[in-house]
């Protein structure tokens, strides 16, 4: 299917804005671009709801930062896939670079876009036992 | 497409892969299929059932979450991931995946994205019980 320039424009700004915002630890702001279903996956594999992920953004100030984005639109459902580094510290205050890739699903919902899931795992360099895995 | 129709479709998925029906997972798999590994590699439908054929493994589904918006769903759920050719010792992977099902132009629901995340700390539990 293909998406307009128009979806593929906005979702670019939405994720853009998602950014910022969790950069910048403005949870109103975040709250508003999720939708009351919003599912986040971890990392670790841990599972938030979006109660869990505003208050994990709060107790672990990050800033986020995302490569190139592979935006496919389905109707009122887009796909979101892309390379996201995570920038925090570490409990001793040193700095933390966090790669990972990131699988997101925004849905159209009375004519805006926001982030319904958002499931992250951890980018590892390429060998043959990581290749082996699931 | 009811959460009913999307779980049905998802065991067809997983029994597909795990009797190494590839004919089947094709089926169920959209032409711009995307599967991200847990190393983070994104592979695309041709690859990912390449990868089935060379490394066979039989999923296991734990509780799943249906989300439908109109011709497109969000799956998500636990999965453990049993890897290994008969005689092998079997290794078991506890992840969770995130999937998106859409309705395509012939009628048929198929998967579109697949995200899978090991599961840290079933992982740990499982290499403390040794």
């Amino acid at each position: 299917m293909t998406a307009s320039l128009d979806d593929i424009a906005v979702l670019t700004a939405l994720e853009d804005a998602r950014c910022r915002a969790i950069s910048a630890g403005d949870l109103d702001t975040l709250r508003a671009m999720l939708t009351d279903d919003y599912l986040h996956v971890h990392m670790t594999g841990r599972v938030d709801d979006r109660a869990g992920h505003l208050a994990a953004v709060a107790a672990r100030p990050r800033r986020s930062e995302r490569g190139a984005l592979d935006i496919r639109v389905y109707g009122d459902l887009a796909v979101l896939v892309g390379e996201q580094v995570n920038h925090g510290a570490d409990s001793e205050g040193r700095p933390t670079a966090t790669r990972a890739v990131c699988h997101q699903v925004a849905v159209r919902e009375d004519g805006a876009w926001r982030v319904a899931s958002v499931q992250l795992t951890p980018l590892r360099d390429p060998s043959p036992a990581s290749e082996a895995r699931p | 497409m009811t959460a009913e129709q999307l779980l049905a479709l998802e065991t067809r998925r997983c029994e597909a892969i795990g009797t190494g029906d590839l004919d089947a997972l094709a089926d169920v798999l959209a032409d711009d299929y995307v599967h991200i590994l847990a190393p983070g590699r994104s592979v695309t439908k041709t690859e990912y059932i390449a990868m089935i054929r060379t490394s066979p493994r039989r999923p296991t589904r734990g509780a799943l979450l249906a989300r439908i918006y109109g011709n497109a769903a969000v799956l998500t759920g636990a999965l453990e991931n049993t890897i290994g050719a008969p005689g092998e010792a079997p290794r078991v992977i506890p992840a969770f995946c995130t999937q998106v099902a859409v309705r395509q132009p012939d009628g048929q629901w198929r998967f579109v994205s697949y995200i899978l995340t090991q599961d840290r700390a079933a992982l740990q539990a499982a290499a403390a019980r040794g």
